[in-house]
């Protein structure tokens, strides 16, 4: 009875009640999103799957502790995305060398991929490889955009610009995208 | 709104052939042709249609219930209250402070309690004065030499001369004038 009043509340009265140390509704905050977060450091974090479990934890863990300052007038989404964003960023200072050593491979791995055609499997394992070629911000708009099918007004919340502005670098990054998977739908001009 | 917005949302909305004839037309004039149109499409909904993405570990929720669990407000806030180090020190200064004192004006010598029974009291301290009431005859003297005039010599001083039935004390009337004289000054 109690789980189900919980389950037609908001996100953020949901975190109200974190900060009074409601362990049922982190549970069920932690149902709510914790698999589009895991998709979203999947795939931040170059599909190192044992490291996007690790950084849901800790965002988990970076929830519970300043659950008192969050401000419940705000939209939790934005808010917790804004988070993982910025525990991203740090990963990928961390290993900013590691990170331009995968894009000379990547480059060097296209050049065989023009030659060859790619079922749809194929298809989605070059979209990956694209994606880790894009710049950090681009990457973690498009995530935001088609991994975890944010609302484009959250996204621009969370990125603090007008939502104009995120359609636009929107569709300059599929383009880019596309660009780089141009074997595989060959545009009839 | 710019083209490329308006693109931007007509592509993660609709298909091509969804599009309205004047879409259309925008379309075929912005990018060129619909296959360029699908082309984009599909790395968006390449993206969304992943299947293999991981499911978070049970251990992490886990985890987070057991943190929450530890954070969870006792039942006396009071014993949570968060004290500054200053405060803390000045308390303990004060509470030291207090039991210094205490101490000091409670007397610390402890002398260890001894029950004596004692059945028999001896008391070896005599009385400092004895009254002795004694018949001194004035004229025993006088009375002696009549009736026993050879018996008198000049070596008995008369004071000396104390009758023996009336006035001396022998040992057993000193014990008992003693013991009288003992009980009388208890």
């Amino acid at each position: 009875m109690f789980f189900n009043r919980l389950t037609k509340k908001r996100d953020e009265e949901l975190m109200h009640l974190v900060s009074q140390g409601n362990e049922r509704a982190m549970t069920e905050l932690y149902h709510r999103h914790s698999r589009n977060l895991l998709r979203y450091f999947y795939r931040m974090l170059w599909k190192e799957e044992a490291l996007a479990q690790d950084f849901l934890q800790d965002l988990f863990i970076k929830i519970i502790e300043s659950a008192e300052r969050f401000d419940t007038n705000k939209k939790f989404s934005t808010w917790i995305y804004s988070i993982a964003h910025n525990m991203c960023k740090n990963e990928y200072r961390k290993r900013a060398f590691r990170q331009a050593l995968r894009d000379v491979t990547w480059v060097e791995g296209t050049e065989d991929m023009t030659h060859r055609r790619f079922e749809e499997k194929e298809f989605q394992r070059a979209l990956d490889e694209a994606l880790e070629t894009l710049e950090e911000e681009d990457k973690h708009l498009f995530l935001l955009r088609h991994e975890t099918e944010m609302p484009l007004e959250e996204i621009a919340q969370i990125l603090d610009c007008p939502v104009g502005t995120v359609k636009s670098r929107l569709f300059y990054i599929r383009k880019k995208l596309a660009l780089k998977l141009h074997s595989y739908h060959p545009v009839k001009e | 709104m710019k083209p490329t917005e308006k693109i931007e949302e007509l592509l993660s909305t609709k298909s091509f052939d969804s599009l309205t004839p004047e879409e259309q037309a925008f379309v075929i004039h912005e990018l060129g042709s619909p296959s360029e149109y699908e082309a984009l499409r599909k790395v968006g909904a390449g993206l969304s249609a992943k299947v293999d993405s991981p499911t978070p570990n049970p251990r992490i929720l886990k985890n987070l219930q057991h943190l929450m669990q530890e954070k969870k407000p006792s039942a006396f806030p009071v014993f949570q209250l968060k004290v500054p180090a200053y405060v803390s020190a000045m308390l303990i200064i004060f509470f030291s402070s207090i039991a210094w004192i205490a101490a000091k004006t409670t007397s610390t010598e402890t002398e260890p309690l001894a029950v004596v029974k004692t059945d028999t009291i001896f008391l070896t301290q005599k009385a400092d004065t004895i009254y002795r009431e004694k018949v001194v005859y004035r004229y025993r003297y006088a009375a002696m030499k009549k009736y026993f005039p050879e018996e008198i010599t000049t070596r008995t001083s008369p004071v000396a001369e104390q009758p023996v039935e009336s006035g001396s004390i022998n040992m057993k009337e000193q014990e008992e004038l003693e013991a009288l004289l003992v009980s009388g000054s208890k």
